[in-house]
């Protein structure tokens, strides 16, 4: 495991969530507060969130974590105290920063070092935010030296009422963050246990919260010394307390003289004696005078405690308070245990209600699923084979039953763990404000970016793969929809543009929306481009309606951006959005109005695995068509297809369809069926976006869930086919491709054809 | 041995100090943040707290307040970071028992935690 962070392997995972957790916060956040620099709440949370994560990576010895998060905690404060505006750059660098803490990040749990410049953005933001450090710049206490006495060695003295004052020393370890704190805790000890005649540095000073090094009070005590050394031991970060010239070391200092001898009785008097000197009760100087006594006495020793009472450097009352604590010390030693090898005792009660699990058994569980689910579909096969052969047998009857609930319960399994594999769909969305946000700020535009629906949940699967088809659509909508401020005045549109992001269920589907206020789609200048590239011929140009022309954007080559710009133009065109979401056995649509704006929805499947399809029977083989692309099935007399321009067509509702036999295009037997001899022809209406398509098959069979299975890894691709399912009956059928096929059947076609307009 | 109290907002961090308290044999209860600590203060009345500073909700600060005006007796531990002096200050004023900076050390902790369970 883990050789550089102080981290454990059950700890990794909370960690690392929690970390993620705070650096989403920082994200949205600080996209936020650009736009609302006011809002007192937003600034206190991020403030909040850079500071446990700084928490967070301390704990671990995270160095390089600590020291950027610090930087940005520092400007926060400075933020949050309204010293310092959060000006773009401020807000860049601070985003910047947080890409590199993502980074550091990483470097948790794989040990590799990330490449980032801490210094260099540290000393970014310290210049951005006037190096105003909250602690470093306060200024040093005014500390009087303090006057050093020599040891004295006061066996005799101490009497229960003190009545001189006492001159009381304490110097505060270096380390403290806070040395005025422990002052303070000094001051407060000292006031219950007597009066405080004298305090250097004053209180003024110290609640000023200035380093204090040393502290020193004139002091009439009330108590007995034992008392005030006790209560003052109890105070954490004091390297020295010093009473009427006694010093008393901390007791992570502690080295005890070795007697001469080491019997067991010796053992037990020197950790008495430890336990005095640990208390502040006694100086070692002391403990050593009283161990003399003791060896020197005449008879049978005296025990060590009784020694001490006896000169008047303890009371009875703490002797014993002190043996009952080391014989408490001697059952439950507390010797530093490494974390690993610590029993887990209690850990119970912290562990929430839920597990832990990798995506790799996710999928196992799905691919499991998704053999259940093609073994009940053979499963019901069989049971109408038998219900036909063994009519009324009873065997039959509770076999069939049998797998009718079997199959019940595949449902209920299978939508179980489609739930767990479910995410809301925030995570792909929450990292768009910050890209907007960039986007916006290099293309010199104001863009809010607005979401609905990110608790949508889907599958993992489509989680994954839906990203960049949505950062290509929302860098088209910064860069070509969204207009220049000057340009959305002019217009009489407000100055800062919005991009609407939304995702819904709708019977069984995902809906996902990218819409924007911007100038819209110009039609003429996507039918002028498809012409010049030699997609269009003028005339075939100007007989599309803007429907149909606004549909060219997803052929390839096209971009209508006057100028490549840094945001998109990177070759990737809608074509390949497109074939993105189709591949998902997707869709996506796109509306537009002119100077309005313009909206893509995108609609997808559930899940990836498991794919509703209506099965169509073509020459003898079962195909699998994707109901997400099915429009309807209509049942035609062979005749009414015509033949435009040398292509089959039909007359759809005073629309021309073009369409096309499945069993032509894969080159198969033309089987004559019985349907045809009736004149009759089965056509299965499919789209891609707007573009509609008939494909003519000899029988549709029904509709069922299949199981995909790739194809592509076997033989590669198949122009027409996406993939393959095993059916109920054991039987392959292939799943078609209908965005391939539509582009298949219309390269053949002459390209006007299938827009033209029937006047009936 | 005694009963605690960890209240952060961080999970991470309540799971490290629940595990060095536990290891210790002391029986350990959470809150996320400083309402749920003032309630489960006074329901499961810990022996000690370990309390973080800068938390959602309701504050570290505020809630001490909260908890030493409900029980004067209450020791309760401040976790703290640099940067926080005047803060740590003002929970010592308040009637912090002890405080305690990130990241700290098993020792720390549980040396801080003995000085209170005398």
């Amino acid at each position: 495991m883990n050789t550089r962070f102080d981290i454990t392997e059950e700890e990794l995972p909370i960690f690392r969530a929690e970390a993620e957790d705070q650096l989403q916060i920082l994200e949205e956040g600080l996209v936020e507060l650009e736009r609302n620099a006011a809002d007192r709440d937003l600034v206190q949370a991020l403030f909040r969130a850079a500071h446990t994560l700084k928490g967070s990576a301390g704990m671990i010895g995270h160095k390089r974590m600590v020291d950027l998060t610090h930087a940005l905690e520092t400007v926060l404060d400075g933020v949050r105290k309204e010293t310092l505006p959060p000006s773009p750059e401020l807000i860049d660098v601070m985003l910047e920063s947080l890409d590199s803490l993502h980074q550091l990040l990483d470097e948790v749990g794989n040990d590799e070092l990330s490449p980032v410049n801490v210094s260099s953005l540290v000393a970014q933001l310290q210049r951005l935010g006037g190096s105003q450090s909250s602690s470093e710049s306060v200024p040093k206490a005014p500390t009087k030296p303090v006057e050093k006495q020599a040891l004295k060695q006061t066996i005799t003295s101490p009497a229960p009422q003190i009545a001189q004052p006492l001159n009381i020393t304490v110097k505060i370890s270096q380390d403290s963050i806070a040395s005025a704190a422990r002052a303070m805790q000094v001051v407060l000890a000292l006031q219950e246990l007597g009066e405080i005649l004298e305090l250097n540095p004053p209180l003024s000073v110290i609640e000023s919260a200035a380093p204090v090094p040393t502290l020193t009070a004139i002091f009439q005590a009330k108590k007995p010394l034992y008392e005030i050394r006790k209560s003052l031991s109890m105070i954490s970060e004091l390297d020295e307390i010093n009473i009427e010239g006694e010093i008393i070391q901390d007791e992570t200092q502690k080295i005890l003289p070795s007697p001469s001898s080491a019997t067991g009785e010796k053992e037990a008097r020197r950790s008495l004696g430890e336990l005095l000197i640990e208390h502040g009760l006694i100086t070692r100087e002391q403990l050593q005078d009283a161990l003399r006594i003791q060896q020197d006495s005449e008879g049978p020793s005296k025990p060590l405690g009784q020694i001490l009472v006896g000169m008047g450097l303890i009371s009875q009352e703490i002797l014993d308070e002190m043996i009952a604590e080391q014989s408490a010390q001697k059952k439950a030693p507390t010797a530093p245990v490494a974390d690993s090898e610590t029993p887990e005792k209690g850990r119970t009660k912290v562990i929430d209600k839920t597990v832990r699990t990798s995506v790799e058994r996710l999928d196992n569980l799905m691919n499991l699923i998704g053999e259940l689910i093609t073994d009940r579909n053979r499963m019901y096969q069989l049971r109408r084979e038998m219900e036909a052969l063994y009519r009324g047998s009873p065997q039959v009857e509770a076999l069939s039953d049998t797998i009718i609930h079997v199959g019940r319960i595949t449902d209920l399994l299978q939508s179980e763990v489609m739930s767990i594999r479910m995410l809301p769909i925030s995570n792909v969305f929450n990292k768009f404000p910050r890209l907007v946000r960039d986007l916006a700020r290099k293309a010199n535009k104001q863009i809010d970016l607005v979401i609905r629906g990110e608790d949508t949940e889907l599958d993992r699967s489509v989680i994954e793969v839906i990203s960049d088809p949505l950062i290509h659509l929302i860098r088209n909508a910064v860069d070509h929809g969204i207009e220049p401020p000057k340009e959305r005045i002019e217009k009489g549109k407000p100055e800062r543009g919005v991009i609407l992001l939304t995702a819904r269920h709708e019977q069984g589907r995902i809906y996902i929306t990218v819409e924007d206020d911007g100038r819209g789609i110009d039609i003429q200048r996507v039918k002028q481009k498809a012409v010049e590239k030699g997609q269009l011929t003028q005339a075939e140009a100007d007989a599309l309606s803007d429907e149909e022309a606004v549909e060219l954007i997803f052929l390839s080559g096209l971009s209508t951006a006057r100028t490549v710009s840094d945001v998109s133009g990177r070759g990737v065109g809608m074509d390949i959005v497109r074939a993105n979401i189709e591949q998902l056995n997707g869709n996506i649509q796109v509306e537009t109005w002119q100077g309005k704006g313009t909206q893509f929805t995108i609609i997808l499947p559930l899940t990836l695995a498991i794919v509703p399809t209506l099965l169509v029977k073509v020459s003898g083989s079962t195909y699998a068509i994707p109901l997400v692309t099915v429009n309807e099935t209509l049942r035609i007399k062979s005749k009414d297809i015509q033949t435009v321009n040398g292509r089959p067509v039909i007359n759809l509702r005073e629309h021309v369809l073009p369409v096309c036999n499945l069993a032509e295009v894969f080159a198969l037997q033309h089987h004559e069926n019985h349907k045809q001899k009736e004149g009759y022809e089965y056509v299965v209406v499919v789209r891609s976006g707007k573009t509609q398509l008939g494909l003519i098959v000899d029988d549709l069979i029904g509709e069922e869930e299949v199981v995909v299975k790739s194809l592509s890894s076997v033989i590669g691709e198949v122009v027409g086919i996406s993939n393959a399912a095993i059916l109920g009956d054991g039987q392959v059928a292939l799943i078609l491709d209908v965005q391939g096929l539509i582009k298949l059947v219309t390269s053949w076609s002459e390209r006007s054809s299938r827009f033209e307009k029937v006047a009936v | 041995m005694a009963k605690i109290l960890v209240v952060d907002d961080a999970e991470f961090l309540r799971v490290r100090i629940s595990k060095m308290l536990s290891s210790e044999g002391h029986e350990i209860i959470e809150a996320e943040n400083g309402v749920k600590a003032v309630e489960t203060y006074k329901q499961a009345r810990p022996d000690v707290v370990l309390m973080d500073i800068t938390m959602p909700e309701m504050d570290g600060l505020t809630a001490l307040r909260e908890i030493r005006s409900y029980d004067s007796s209450a020791k309760v531990v401040m976790l703290t970071a640099l940067g926080q002096e005047s803060v740590v200050l003002e929970a010592i004023k308040a009637g912090a028992r002890d405080f305690v900076v990130k990241p700290f050390e098993k020792e720390r902790v549980l040396s801080a935690v003995a000085k209170l369970v005398g």
